[in-house]
């Protein structure tokens, strides 16, 4: 079978692997290559990286807009496109060049949290399930019919990067059940989405990454853990401004100012919100490392 | 082309549901390896779909036998005898193809059922065919994915490893990678991996093992370039590393404790020809397959093999000290689980407590072995504390000429005096490893 793997960030290199593992992939198309750090100039993307170490060969269009981009896809002769977190829209004459169309492996359970974001938003919303879905894209974001899809628990404590890792191999193993049942002349049934619990998930905003403590404890832990790795919450607290990388939630009734510190001790620091504390456990100040609090608390005898 | 909906009820449908039936059953109740298994079904399926069927189902099953195994228990009043384990695996192999496959599920039934009276249980057709059907009405239970976990054995690992226990069940049903250990002193890595290549196998390399090759697709070892020549073995990256971690001086005498079955022996002497290598095991039939293995390997004259209880050193031992122990000690395997499933059907916490004290008696008992300024590497392919963290903790506490050596970063997480690798982190097994070096 003849595979076009359209995929970007790490997240679909599992997916890269899983296609290449018993198939032809005759070509990658992967987001073209973009600056990235500092003055390390233009980075090719980690599907980029994965299929060049396979040998596959690249492309990477700023868009398919044109006829020689479409030209160039149809001349693979494609039987299939598998496409994963690949960050461009796919017009639908793109979609009716493979025999099989184009299969996308999305990471949640569709139709909830379609769009950019879903691994983080369902940790934010405090959602204790999440998933991949194997999709047959249809013209529009997330909308096409579920073929195969594979559910798991999220973890109490668990990061959005932990669970980003976790669906990633999750992914490749439903993308392989799907290639799997091809490869045996089956074609998994497409199963419509339903028109109820649509949500959608928005792209990640550094601006969000600012923790309101207006707002309750549960809501802040939840995203602090949404937003480790990336892009990190940030408060201001005893007059520093840190980065949080742990912390949990606790169910205490205080009449304290939301914001203020309450307590700094070996568990952690403290901090009121609107209702119940944000104990902070892990934290990251200007230019440092993540240490714990109470190494933190070593530096700042002043809150002991 | 691709049949838009079901595939009509053919033989080939009910023989390839009865060949992916026997494969599982030897992988999840005898032990046998999913390779090997599939290595002697697939050839004698002549259509290349079924052969492909039969692989989908294969995987899709052993990803996730607790699933299954939690629906069985819930649905069959008394567990299924040991003589129905085939039975069994039909009926996983039955709900596979509804779940996660999602194929149509008349066909799917009607198959299944069909398989039951190929494998010449036709009184057991009826019981197949009310499962499924129970099943496709009420949905697999989704619950707990690792219920085939012990429940103490879970609630250990939440305790060691809290930030990780999620990582570890998921690593552990997780398909394992095929890594093998290229022969140096038959030719390097990369060469070999061109011979790889040429037979139209592809590898990748690792650059914190020497001798390490990934397959990106297992293969059976027949098809692999000079295996019978001994040129390579198959042999997981943390197993690999533990040479690594020994790092016997040049020519130096060396004592495997618990060798079989013997790779990490064949990989020291393939780094170091000249080492005096002595390698013990107490089960004297496992030493005999040890012995084929290194007949293959040609070292079979390079070391002395000894079957004995490595703890009774006066059983065994000639008195000259060794520059470097291995202690590859007996464990609960948890570390492995993705290559062998059914380290968790017989695990007991009370096992636990008795694996314990074996490795503490072997631990004190080779100490007496190590030369002054010589080495001990304590390894198990474990993740629990108790017998990694705790065990070499307690260790060095009660001997005071003992000193903890670090290891670096390719060993895995620091825990306590040693490094802890868990399953699936950089492709590899579950392995722990503790460096203690001799005051001279």
């Amino acid at each position: 079978m003849r595979i076009v793997f359209a995929g970007t960030p790490d997240f679909a290199v599992p997916c890269l692997r899983a296609a290449a593992q018993r198939n032809e992939v005759v070509a990658v198309y992967t987001q073209p290559d973009r600056p990235a750090g500092r003055g390390r100039g233009l980075t090719p993307s980690p599907v980029k990286r994965e299929a060049l170490l396979r040998g596959i060969e690249v492309f990477q269009p700023e868009n398919f807009k044109s006829a020689v981009s479409k030209d160039a896809l149809r001349a693979l002769k494609p039987d299939l496109m598998v496409v994963v977190a690949y960050g461009l829209i796919l017009p639908q004459s793109v979609l009716d060049i493979p025999t099989y169309g184009c299969w996308n492996v999305h990471a949640s359970l569709l139709p909830r949290w379609r769009g950019a974001a879903p691994i983080q938003r369902a940790i934010e919303a405090g959602d204790r399930e999440s998933g991949v879905c194997l999709m047959q894209m249809e013209k529009g974001l997330d909308t096409g019919p579920v073929l195969l899809s594979q559910s798991l628990q999220i973890g109490e404590q668990e990061t959005g990067g932990q669970l980003h890792d976790r669906l990633s191999a999750l992914g490749a193993q439903v993308l392989a059940d799907g290639l799997g049942l091809l490869r045996a002349d089956i074609r998994p049934l497409p199963q419509p989405q339903p028109e109820e619990g649509v949500t959608y998930a928005h792209k990640l905003d550094k601006a969000e990454a600012r923790l309101d403590w207006s707002r309750p404890a549960t809501v802040l832990a939840n995203k602090v853990r949404a937003f480790n790795p990336w892009p990190m919450a940030e408060a201001v607290v005893a007059g520093e401004r840190l980065r949080l990388h742990g912390a949990v939630a606790l169910d205490e009734v205080h009449g304290a100012e939301p914001g203020s510190l309450l307590r700094a001790g070996r568990d952690g620091l403290d901090v009121a919100c609107a209702t119940g504390v944000l104990r902070i456990r892990v934290l990251q100040r200007d230019g440092g490392k993540a240490i714990t609090a109470a190494d933190y608390l070593n530096g700042r005898p002043d809150l002991r | 082309m691709p049949r838009p909906d079901s595939s009509p009820i053919t033989n080939s449908g009910a023989a390839s549901r009865a060949a992916a039936a026997r494969v599982l059953d030897a992988v999840l109740h005898h032990g046998r390896s999913l390779k090997a298994e599939l290595a002697l079904a697939l050839p004698r399926i002549a259509d290349p779909r079924d052969r492909a069927l039969v692989e989908a189902i294969c995987f899709a099953v052993l990803r996730q036998p607790a699933r299954f195994e939690s629906a069985l228990l819930a649905w069959v009043p008394r567990p299924l005898p040991k003589r129905d384990s085939e039975l069994k695996a039909l009926l996983f192999v039955g709900f596979a193809q509804l779940d996660p496959l999602g194929l149509p599920a008349h066909a799917a039934v009607a198959a299944t059922v069909e398989a039951a009276r190929t494998l010449g249980r036709r009184h057991q057709a009826g019981l197949v065919n009310a499962l499924l059907r129970r099943a496709q009405r009420e949905g697999l239970p989704a619950g707990e994915p690792h219920a085939h976990w012990p429940k103490w054995l879970r609630e250990q690992i939440n305790r060691d490893w809290p930030d990780d226990a999620m990582a570890i069940l998921d690593a552990s049903a997780a398909e394992p990678p095929m890594w093998l250990r290229v022969n140096r002193r038959q030719q390097s890595r990369d060469d070999y991996r061109a011979r790889l290549h040429e037979a139209g196998i592809e590898a990748q390399v690792d650059d914190r093992l020497p001798d390490a090759l990934r397959l990106d697709t297992p293969a059976a070892v027949a098809v692999l370039p000079g295996f019978a020549d001994g040129a390579v073995s198959v042999q997981d990256a943390s197993a690999q590393l533990v040479a690594e971690a020994l790092a016997p001086p040049p020519a130096g005498r060396v004592l495997d404790a618990c060798a079989a079955p013997g790779g990490k022996a064949a990989h020291l002497l393939e780094r170091d020809a000249a080492l005096r290598l002595v390698a013990l095991d107490i089960d004297a039939q496992r030493l005999d397959r040890m012995r084929s293995g290194f007949t293959r390997l040609r070292l079979g004259d390079r070391m002395q093999l000894l079957a004995a209880d490595a703890a009774d050193t006066a059983a065994w031992w000639d008195g000259v000290a060794f520059d470097a122990v291995l202690l590859d000690a007996p464990c609960s395997a948890t570390g492995i689980v993705r290559r062998q499933p059914d380290v968790l059907q017989h695990r007991r916490a009370s096992d636990l407590t008795a694996l314990v004290a074996t490795q503490s008696r072997l631990l004190d008992a080779l100490w007496a072995t190590v030369a002054p300024g010589g080495v001990l590497l304590y390894a198990t392919c474990s993740i629990l504390k108790a017998e990694n963290e705790a065990q070499v903790d307690a260790f060095l506490a009660r001997t005071p000429d003992a000193v903890a050596e670090p290891l670096d970063e390719r060993f895995g997480r620091v825990s306590g005096a040693g490094r802890q690798r868990l399953p699936g982190e950089l492709d590899c097994d579950g392995f722990f490893y503790a460096r203690m070096r001799r005051k001279g």
